[in-house]
């Protein structure tokens, strides 16, 4: 039993060196530097594990919003500690071709995955129910005040009663 | 009357269609929970037309582990034979996911497939009557397998490693008798300088001339459409561009987004292109095309291909086919309508054609993930994936549009 503990405690850094020790050419876009963004399929399972929300940023390699969003946004130490603390975050690629599986069982593509939540622009930001469910959607560049706000609004579990608009009080 | 008129103002244009649609015929189906098909490949190349015999291949998950499988019916008839499993050649085969198969006409009912599994990529021909054996191209890591057939060759590309990155490489295919395996030539780079970044997604299309290949290339730090020739037998020359290239920042990115070429030959020996192009500001993708008319060596400026009321919604999945009688056609699926449907839109003398929602392939649902070929009498064959909504059975449907006189 508590070789099984330990052994459900190591997977998150399996997975972290895992992806670290994966070649350049693996094709993934830029996620913010100072995060440790997991695939989407190792991150929902981590999720759902842990009862945590999850943060799914879509992105696009030479995505120039994405790159705005990582320097501008990103950058703000406030919300690296936030969002590193209350979710499980999550990088897709939304151009490729690298393959995740479903909760569903269904493999698909990192793309199809950008097809099927219909996300029209990147960068695209998805909040999460530990099972997957989609709570908020954020399209485009988002400041490091909305992203505060969201953080807010998700974390405290305003969103089961309010709308985001409600929330802030707009 | 004046009421008469605006009556007729909110009546959607009727378009001559050079295709009138039949009923659609299952070609897969299952009520197997988790079973999951799937109509996608390098270059959307699902379905072909050979002599008088259609094939469709794709990908399900009926069996546990993803395969790919292939069914043929002739031209006429209402219903596909039983399918074959195509990808059973490695060792326990059956526990290897397959991915991304394609088929091209050989000719006289034949066909040749491709398809990528076991960190490789293969081929293997055949028709109604049974499969030839199975051959793995290349020796190392290997993926996005695209074919391309005409008079003069065939052809597969795929992108494998080359050092720390993937890059595209084309090898013809040699087809021998019924029941023997094909014969692969060397592999060359369709670019001769070693890639310095991602190359992926190939596509291919075969002339008279010699092969032109487009791929994805990521070495301008965002994803470009590169396109280069080579006359048969001979090397690929430099890859030129073939997206014109929108950077919407000065300060951040170096460049919209493109993604999934594809190529058909189309009137003898000119060639096609369409892909997805990010350059619009909010809506998400359009499909953006070019046509070649010297076979392929270069391609004219780009073209949005959906039409103006299409440009308002994201398109996803482009695929495009081209007959000997000059027809060109593009499919792919947006929302316009409220849930995703095929569109299809047609090159003319003016220009591309006002889009039209296929008919059995749009409505109540979600149809998506379209595979188009045109036979030698210039019907259109249309292949696509059809589901109540995400996580819901899938089945892949076929309808084929009969010639009309209209163009």
């Amino acid at each position: 039993m508590m070789r099984h503990q330990k052994l459900r405690r190591a997977l998150p850094l399996f997975a972290i060196l895992f992806l670290a020790l994966l070649p350049v050419g693996s094709g993934r876009a830029d996620s913010p530097e100072g995060y440790t963004f997991l695939r989407y399929d190792e991150g929902l399972r981590i999720a759902k594990r842990d009862g945590k929300r999850v943060f799914a940023y879509f992105g696009r390699y030479g995505c120039g919003y994405c790159d705005r969003t990582n320097k501008e946004s990103f950058s703000n130490a406030e919300i690296r500690k936030l969002y590193t603390e209350h979710y499980v975050l999550v990088y897709v690629d939304a151009e490729s071709g690298r393959r995740l599986q479903l909760p569903s069982g269904e493999t698909i593509t990192e793309m199809e995955l950008g097809a099927m939540m219909k996300t029209l622009v990147t960068p695209y930001f998805l909040y999460l129910e530990p099972d997957g469910q989609v709570i908020h959607k954020a399209p485009g560049f988002q400041t490091a005040q909305a992203f505060l706000e969201f953080d807010r609004y998700i974390h405290g579990g305003h969103y089961k009663k309010q709308t985001l608009s409600q929330f802030l009080g707009k | 009357m004046w009421l008469c008129g605006l009556g007729l103002l909110a009546v959607p244009p009727v378009i001559a269609a050079p295709w009138s649609f039949g009923e659609k015929i299952t070609v897969a189906q299952t009520s197997k929970a988790r079973t999951f098909h799937h109509v996608e490949s390098s270059g959307r190349k699902n379905i072909a037309v050979s002599g008088d015999t259609v094939g469709v291949i794709w990908e399900d998950n009926r069996g546990g582990v993803p395969q790919v499988y292939v069914a043929f019916k002739s031209v006429p008839s209402s219903a596909f034979e039983p399918e074959w499993r195509v990808s059973d050649a490695p060792l326990r085969a059956h526990t290897v996911a397959a991915y991304e198969p394609v088929i091209v006409a050989l000719g006289g009912g034949r066909f040749l497939m491709g398809w990528e599994q076991d960190r490789g990529v293969w081929v293997r021909a055949g028709g109604p009557k049974g499969l030839d054996p199975a051959v793995k191209l290349g020796s190392v890591e290997a993926g996005q397998i695209t074919l391309a057939s005409g008079a003069r060759g065939t052809y597969a590309a795929w992108a494998q490693l080359h050092g720390r990155h993937r890059q595209i490489v084309v090898a013809p295919i040699t087809i021998r008798v019924p029941g023997k395996a094909v014969s692969p030539g060397a592999a060359r780079p369709t670019d001769p300088a070693p890639p310095v970044a991602e190359q992926l997604y190939p596509t291919l299309a075969v002339t008279t001339k010699g092969v032109t290949a487009v791929w994805e290339d990521r070495r301008h730090g965002h994803t470009v459409l590169l396109t280069s020739f080579a006359e048969h037998g001979k090397a690929f020359g430099a890859p030129s561009g073939l997206n014109e290239v929108v950077q919407k920042s000065a300060t951040y990115g170096r460049g919209s987004g493109v993604t999934r070429a594809t190529l058909a030959v189309f009137g003898g020996d000119q060639v096609g292109a369409a892909w997805m192009d990010k350059r619009g500001y909010s809506t998400g993708y359009d499909i953006y095309g070019a046509i070649s008319r010297d076979a392929g060596r270069r391609f004219g400026k780009n073209e949005i291909v959906q039409d103006s009321f299409g440009e308002n919604f994201s398109q996803w999945h482009p695929a495009i086919c081209g007959g000997a009688d000059g027809a060109l056609a593009v499919a792919w699926d947006d929302d316009r309508d409220g849930s995703s449907d095929i569109q299809l839109s047609w090159k003319t003398p003016d220009g591309w054609s006002e889009d039209l929602a296929v008919p059995p392939a749009s409505g109540a649902g979600q149809q998506a993930h379209p595979a188009i070929a045109i036979d030698n009498r210039g019907n259109l064959h249309l292949i696509w994936l059809d589901y109540l909504d995400k996580g819901q059975p899938t089945r892949v449907f076929y309808v084929m549009g009969k010639r009309t006189g209209a163009r």
